[in-house]
């Protein structure tokens, strides 16, 4: 997410978006999502977050103050891009956001991984993390995991997927250099990153990834 | 959709259309990096903000006076369009903020100058006062740590605060969304809270006073309609770096106390980015969310911008004698290196640091604290 074209007019919301993960990038908030944006908007509103393991995620705010008449657009244009960035910062995906208000002051933001960034697709790459070393002795597979200090045994299949993601690399081309299924890579590497073993960035498609 | 513009700018006719600006637009710039450097905030004559608009298109913005689309595009000194400008000016048109026409409405801009002071042209600084405020207080409400840290503070200006008995006279300039008045209108005082905006003051009226009392005053706060001498305690928190001129307003609070009488001042002072700003770019920030300080608008008078010493020499001079300079929350919002070696001074100094010049003046927040002289 570190490059972006600009444009010569930005939203609003983009914005906001930028400021808020550029702010949240450099003090990381350890608070439960829910907390943390309330915290952001004060007393503006109230998010609840529908409990999801994985994207997207559902964020309902409820009695909000402000989001009326005139206020609306700006008022939740900055509250969509705010909440997209503390988001991003927080996932390190980019994300986009679906945005349903209500009259009511009771609006409905779903927030899912962005499928393209600039108007290019982008794929999600998997790189091994730095403090992850891997071994073999030809019959049992180990990783390393040096901030943990714990030798793990693990299956030939995620040693050979850590092994391939010693440089970043896309759940196809890892399928295609294993000559194994996509579906079984990406359950491996959603395990993986779960453990945080696998950093993800998401970047535009190229051919080499 | 096509874009006009690109589809015009072969079209040589439609490059002799007569072009203009057509909103009156304040434009703040902006400090945010890595994104928005040099960049402008855009409010619009309601107040409604419109997003952020790049240097080019601003420069084509200035240019926007019934001139020709052609000239718009090339820039000065080039004889072909230059591209960026081409990609600026469709996107102002496709977002109607230029079109065929020959009024201009003004175009207010706020930007810091080389010298440390603001440069201001049209009456930005007035305009931009009032429609940020509103915006920022309609997105983001009372507990938030983007207005003036509220939550966090209190504990840090708490100790100042009369004493419940006997009852004071307080005032808050600049009171917001009252969550200081409150604090002291529960200490059983009555409070002033002067706001220039009566939203505002309509959201400090809704708060619980507890046993004291608080009188919403909608005023200019260099001009508050009380009688000398009629408040024994007055304070102005992450206000004075929005107004005008924060020296006389300083000034109208003196006017307003008792001999005797206590000022708590707090303003944000420098933290590590700005720092990074004047050094690296030699300028100081125009909008950094936690302090918005360098559109107050008049030259080499603003607290944070100047020595805090010259600061203290000029309440010293206005009759308060300055018991107490603190900077507040040093160590917050620092990137490493800068954190650990602060820190390793801050062990060195022990308690005392805070309160030890030159690392009082290098918090996040500076607490100014002073009594009225007879």
């Amino acid at each position: 997410m570190t490059t972006r074209l600009r444009r010569h007019v930005e939203a609003l919301d983009t914005f906001w978006a930028d400021y808020l993960r550029t702010l949240c990038q450099a003090s990381p908030a350890a608070a439960p999502v829910g907390p943390q944006l309330d915290l952001l908007f004060g007393n503006l509103t109230r998010h609840e977050v529908e409990p999801s393991p994985r994207l997207p995620l559902t964020i309902r705010c409820s009695d909000c103050r402000n989001n009326r008449g005139a206020r609306r657009d700006s008022v939740c244009s900055t509250h969509v891009g705010a909440v997209r960035g503390t988001l991003e910062a927080r996932q390190g995906v980019p994300l986009e956001v679906d945005y349903e208000p209500s009259e009511e002051g009771s609006c409905r933001m779903i927030v899912a991984i962005a499928g393209t960034r600039d108007g290019r697709p982008v794929v999600a790459l998997a790189q091994r993390a730095d403090h992850v070393a891997l071994g073999s002795d030809g019959l049992a597979h180990w990783a390393d995991d040096r901030r943990a200090g714990v030798r793990v045994p693990i299956t030939p299949l995620s040693w050979a997927i850590l092994q391939a993601a010693a440089q970043p690399i896309s759940v196809a081309a890892a399928a295609a250099r294993l000559g194994v299924e996509a579906g079984a890579v990406a359950q491996v590497l959603d395990q993986l990153h779960r453990c945080g073993w696998v950093r993800t960035t998401f970047e535009p498609d190229s051919p080499t990834s | 959709m096509s874009d006009p513009l690109t589809v015009m700018v072969p079209n040589e006719g439609a490059l002799d259309a007569q072009l203009s600006r057509r909103e009156e637009l304040v434009l703040l710039k902006l400090f945010v990096p890595p994104y928005y450097y040099g960049d402008y905030l855009a409010f619009g004559a309601a107040g409604e903000p419109l997003g952020v608009l790049s240097p080019v298109a601003v420069s084509v913005l200035r240019e926007a006076e019934e001139r020709p689309a052609r000239a718009l595009v090339c820039g000065p000194g080039r004889d072909g369009p230059d591209p960026e400008r081409v990609d600026a000016l469709s996107e102002l048109v496709m977002r109607g903020l230029v079109a065929p026409g020959a009024s201009a409405p003004p175009l207010h801009e706020i930007a810091p100058d080389k010298g440390g002071g603001t440069r201001h042209t049209g009456r930005g600084a007035d305009l931009f006062i009032r429609h940020f405020y509103r915006y920022f207080g309609d997105c983001f409400g009372d507990g938030s740590p983007l207005i003036d840290s509220h939550g966090d503070f209190l504990p840090v200006l708490e100790p100042y605060f009369p004493p419940p008995r006997p009852a004071a006279v307080c005032l808050d300039a600049g009171a917001g969304s009252g969550h200081y008045a409150a604090a002291l209108a529960r200490l059983g005082h009555h409070v002033y809270a002067c706001d220039i905006d009566r939203a505002r003051l309509e959201a400090v009226a809704a708060r619980s006073a507890g046993a004291g009392t608080i009188q919403g005053l909608q005023c200019d706060l260099q001009d508050i309609p009380l009688p000398d001498g009629c408040v024994d305690f007055a304070m102005s928190v992450f206000v004075l770096e929005h107004v005008a001129d924060p020296y006389a307003v300083t000034e109208e609070l003196v006017r307003l106390l008792r001999p005797g009488g206590t000022l708590l001042l707090a303003v944000p002072s420098f933290n590590i980015r700005d720092t990074m700003a004047a050094w690296l770019h030699g300028e100081l920030p125009t909008l950094n969310f936690e302090h918005l300080r360098s559109y107050g608008l008049v030259p080499r008078t603003h607290p944070w911008c100047e020595p805090l010493l010259d600061v203290s020499a000029h309440l010293r001079a206005c009759g308060v004698e300055v018991t107490t300079v603190l900077g507040v929350n040093v160590l917050s919002d620092l990137w490493e290196p800068w954190a650990s070696a602060l820190a390793q001074i801050a062990a060195a100094h022990g308690p005392a640091f805070a309160s030890t010049w030159p690392w009082n003046h290098l918090g996040r927040q500076t607490v100014f604290h002073g009594r009225k002289t007879p």
